[in-house]
């Protein structure tokens, strides 16, 4: 075999006793084939970087998506096929109608109230907050666009502005999230959603990093 | 010491020398794309377009279809990372197998556009799918694999693999005893097949 004398003996003698390893002599033929263009041809070397538009138009592209199909990440694909199935269906009932429809049995549920959620500081993250039921029993769902990147995770809490109280509702994947309103819970007294950026550090407190607030509907 | 395992099968690979922190920094890009974090297309995109791009341009030869294909490639990459495991291959190499079939598309409609070529346009196609990796992928591959790599390792590959040096010669050039070297070559080649991945392999 071509290339085989030239490659060096420890990986060799293994190769020749390891069938599991024998896809490793395709790698170094096909490395050295790489080490005789690079000698033939040094400018196969340097790397170029594609012009700018190019990411503009992924963006653009991305954003045309989010209308259609949410960008969940897969640990909720689940949820994110329920909501593919409620986008379809949801052209007319609008989509957090058709949520709580396939979540709930009776039908007085199918008129929500909506509110608009609002950016914070310099952050453009902002979306529409839908509250269907009542307590006990009410479902909130957010529909955000444009959250601003950063490292962690995406919460949704519920918030007593006079008292500072907080409660946590759950993780925002991707750019919509349903959330159980917990039973006892007067949404007359928390009656603010907050949406923060956490970090990965642990502490199950609000990280004070909010990107957006708006008032249950 | 028994070296026996429980399956029966002895245990023939050395222990590898832990992951740099490129390493890790690239795993916790290629889970956060996978869970599909925007910040990590970002980076993802960053860190591996010109790769994707450079690649494109050497084998189509034109910056319009260059830029098409890099678009194409992050756009496929991110709408289907459900389809992507990190555990199994790391995020360039995912990356560079999408691109290797969107460069293969674009050549077969290009020769089949042109109906004087319509058999080479089957021939071509046939290679496209199945044929071996072009040596000019592995190359920008390999090359932006090292780029990354750690000193000495990155010598050290260079070395062994691009230049095919003995164990005793890449010692000698470097002036670093055998077991540092040798375990810099397991890891390299390990880091290798990763990146290069099956001449086949599809995204």
């Amino acid at each position: 075999m071509a290339g085989v004398d030239h490659a060096p003996g420890e990986v060799l003698s293994h190769v020749a006793e390891c069938s599991a390893c024998r896809d490793d002599l395709d790698i170094i033929q096909r490395t050295r084939a790489a080490g005789d263009l690079l000698r033939r041809d040094p400018s196969v070397s340097s790397l170029s970087s594609p012009p700018p538009q190019v990411w503009e138009a992924i963006q653009r592209e991305l954003a045309a998506d989010d209308t259609v199909v949410p960008l969940a990440p897969r640990r909720t694909r689940r949820v994110a096929w329920a909501w593919v199935a409620a986008a379809v269906v949801g052209a007319v009932l609008g989509s957090a109608i058709t949520w709580a429809a396939t979540h709930r049995s009776d039908s007085a549920s199918l008129s929500a109230a909506t509110s608009e959620l609002v950016p914070l500081g310099q952050h453009r993250t902002r979306g529409t907050i839908s509250l269907t039921g009542s307590q006990p029993g009410a479902q909130l769902s957010l529909d955000v666009s444009g959250i601003d990147p950063g490292p962690g995770f995406v919460e949704v809490w519920l918030l007593d502005a006079k008292t500072g109280g907080m409660v946590a509702l759950g993780v925002l994947d991707g750019d919509r999230g349903s959330y159980a309103v917990p039973p006892g819970l007067d949404l007359t007294a928390y009656d603010q959603v907050d949406v923060s950026r956490e970090p990965y550090d642990g502490n199950p407190a609000h990280s004070k990093v909010s990107l957006a607030r708006g008032r249950v509907p | 010491m028994s070296v026996r395992g429980s399956g029966g099968s002895p245990v023939r690979h050395a222990a590898e020398p832990r992951p740099g922190a490129e390493e890790d920094s690239e795993r916790l890009l290629a889970n956060a794309f996978a869970d599909g974090e925007s910040w990590a297309l970002e980076a993802g995109y960053l860190r591996w377009s010109p790769l994707v791009f450079t690649l494109a341009l050497r084998r189509l030869g034109q910056h319009a279809d260059a830029q098409d294909v890099t678009q194409e490639v992050f756009l496929k990459a991110w709408r289907g990372r459900a389809g992507y495991d990190p555990a199994q291959r790391p995020l360039p190499a995912w990356l560079v197998g999408i691109a290797r079939h969107a460069v293969a598309d674009r050549m077969s409609s290009r020769t089949r556009d042109s109906r004087l070529h319509e058999r080479i346009s089957s021939v071509h196609h046939e290679l496209g799918d199945s044929g071996p990796a072009d040596v000019v992928t592995d190359t920008l591959v390999v090359v932006d694999l090292l780029a990354r790599l750690e000193q000495p390792r990155r010598e050290i590959v260079a070395l062994a693999f691009l230049e095919g040096l003995t164990h005793a010669e890449v010692c000698a050039r470097t002036g670093l005893p055998l077991g540092t070297v040798k375990s810099h070559i397991r890891r390299g080649l390990s880091q290798l097949r990763q990146h290069l991945g099956a001449s086949d392999a599809t995204p």
